[in-house]
């Protein structure tokens, strides 16, 4: 597998609102009518909706140009990228037989084939794009839809392996990099809010991940009695809604603390310049600080999107990656440091 | 972990919570009725398949032996004739086996639906047949006609209003010029 080739979304410019949403994803869940889900499906039907997908794929004049990568039969460190990027989910992730993935020229849809159900279908784009992404993915939906007999009931809508995503089985989710909500200590409330209006919150790989970097991902929890336009303009207001708060902590902040938040920031390049060992967690840190300054306008030469790409790029299957080889953690952190001095300070340093 | 106890009772604790509050991660800690009390829509992900069996299993067994009803062992016995996946069985992962079981645990189901999403109908789109052309257009309406007859007998209004909306949107104006309605405009 071409693994540069695989990401190259990250040539594409940056989306709209960058400065506080860094991506837009719409996520479709179905499943073929009259054959067992994933979890309880066996050999026989696995391969079955394999040789289904990828019959209608081959003969589609929409998707002829996806790309297949069979996801079983690649390396744990292959599957690791592939999270790390977004491109699968953590449950694809893991090992399994029969698993598939199709991913369209521009990288930013995909068909996920029998992982929690047996399609799950994403458009992913820069920025706040939700009505764009939406378009997208029903487009690819429609396409499935006309050849594949999705298991659907008027009552209960798609039907999905878990109830939580039955109906639309949509799932639309936007990510956040919300520092001037997180200084000023006013997230926790946000956080406890948001599931009130159907809202929830997970981290940087989604569900029972981590909040890192002051990244949050917002998305719908309810799937069912709303239709796609209904669940898509709900999550719109609420996303609006934050970005104004998040806008105005960070007025705030540098109009009330200027000399506490540019020391924070700062002090993150300094110790990206300077550092010689650096671990996941400490770049995420060290690196949102690096993004809230990259909209004040003190890194001109960096983009929110450069950053988004650097905090990728720095995470342990990439870092392995890009050194050619399988590596320990304490000689990651040594790469990962050297990765960052030489994107901050354009110098190749090796002392 | 095994040395914490339950922030609400005495008993071990088994499951940690953080969550962020005034920007500083805080950690809470819970028996496993509780850790369901503090987080019910993170039922599934908060325990471990296999923690969430055993927790199940254990309300069971308490509920059997204080109060078990007839219901309670129709419910877990309860069979989907397709796949052969039990109730119990689903309860244990959250997981469905096929899409037969939503018929066969129905009854059960519902309560579920209604937990995770306040409701237990669908009102979003549905796979298209074929082509969006006129026989399609019909098709779909006929469906909608049915489900709007069906959210009528429920009394659920404000579905059969967005239905009557969708059915007027694909209609030719002569479908529609019977305005004869039996739900209230809202």
């Amino acid at each position: 597998m071409d693994l540069a080739n695989v990401t190259k979304q990250w040539a594409e410019p940056e989306g709209p609102l960058g400065h506080v949403v860094v991506s837009s994803r719409v996520r479709h869940a179905r499943n073929i009518e009259r054959v067992s889900f994933p979890p309880r499906a066996d050999r026989d039907d696995l391969r079955r909706v394999c040789d289904l997908v990828d019959h209608l794929v081959r003969g589609s004049a929409t998707l002829s140009g996806f790309e297949r990568i069979d996801i079983s039969a690649c390396s744990t460190l292959e599957r690791t990228f592939l999270k790390e990027s977004h491109i699968i989910s953590p449950e694809l992730e893991q090992a399994g037989e029969y698993r598939v993935l199709y991913l369209d020229p521009q990288r930013s849809c995909a068909i996920m084939v029998n992982e929690e159900d047996h399609l799950r279908m994403y458009c992913l784009r820069s920025g706040l794009q939700m009505a764009p992404v939406l378009e997208e993915i029903n487009r690819i939906d429609a396409v499935m839809g006309r050849s594949l007999k999705y298991a659907f009931s008027e009552k209960y809508g798609y039907l999905t392996t878990c109830p939580s995503n039955v109906g639309t089985g949509m799932r639309a989710s936007v990510m956040l990099h919300l520092p001037g909500l997180v200084m000023t200590q006013q997230i926790e409330e946000i956080v406890k809010e948001l599931p009130q209006r159907g809202m929830t919150v997970r981290g940087y790989y989604g569900e029972n991940s981590e909040f890192l970097g002051d990244f949050y991902q917002i998305s719908n929890e309810v799937t069912l009695g709303k239709t796609e336009e209904q669940i898509v303009e709900s999550l719109h207001k609420v996303i609006e809604q934050i970005i104004a708060h998040e806008e105005s902590a960070r007025s705030a902040l540098f109009e009330k603390k200027r000399p506490y938040v540019e020391d924070t920031i700062w002090r993150a390049y300094g110790q990206l310049t300077q550092a010689r060992i650096m671990a996941s967690s400490e770049a995420f840190k060290l690196l949102s600080p690096i993004r809230l300054g990259i909209e004040r306008g003190y890194f001109p030469s960096l983009t929110h999107h450069d950053l988004d790409h650097l905090i990728v790029q720095v995470q342990p299957a990439h870092l392995q990656v890009a050194e050619g080889r399988e590596t320990g953690v304490e000689d990651r952190d040594i790469a990962r440091a050297r990765l960052l001095r030489t994107a901050f300070t354009g110098k190749n340093s090796h002392n | 972990m095994s040395l914490q106890k339950c922030q609400k009772c005495d008993r071990p604790a088994t499951h940690k919570f953080t969550r962020i509050l005034s920007g500083q991660v805080v950690d809470f800690f819970f028996c496993q009725e509780h850790a369901a009390e503090f987080s019910p829509l993170q039922l599934k992900a908060a325990l471990s398949q296999n923690e969430l069996a055993q927790l199940l299993a254990g309300l069971l067994k308490s509920e059997q032996g204080q109060k078990a009803g007839p219901s309670d062992d129709v419910q877990a016995d309860l069979k989907c004739p397709a796949c052969g996946l039990s109730f119990r069985q689903y309860r244990q992962t959250m997981f469905l086996g096929c899409s037969h079981c939503y018929q066969a645990f129905e009854k059960y189901l519902k309560e579920d639906l209604r937990r995770y999403h306040g409701t237990s109908r669908h009102c979003g789109k549905q796979p298209l047949p074929a082509a969006a052309d006129e026989t399609a257009d019909r098709e779909k309406v006929e469906a909608l006609k049915k489900r709007l007859a069906l959210a009528i007998q429920d009394e659920d209004f404000e579905l059969a209003a967005q239905l009557r909306d969708q059915i007027r949107q694909l209609s030719a104006p002569a479908a529609i010029q019977n305005p004869k309605s039996e739900i209230p405009n809202r």
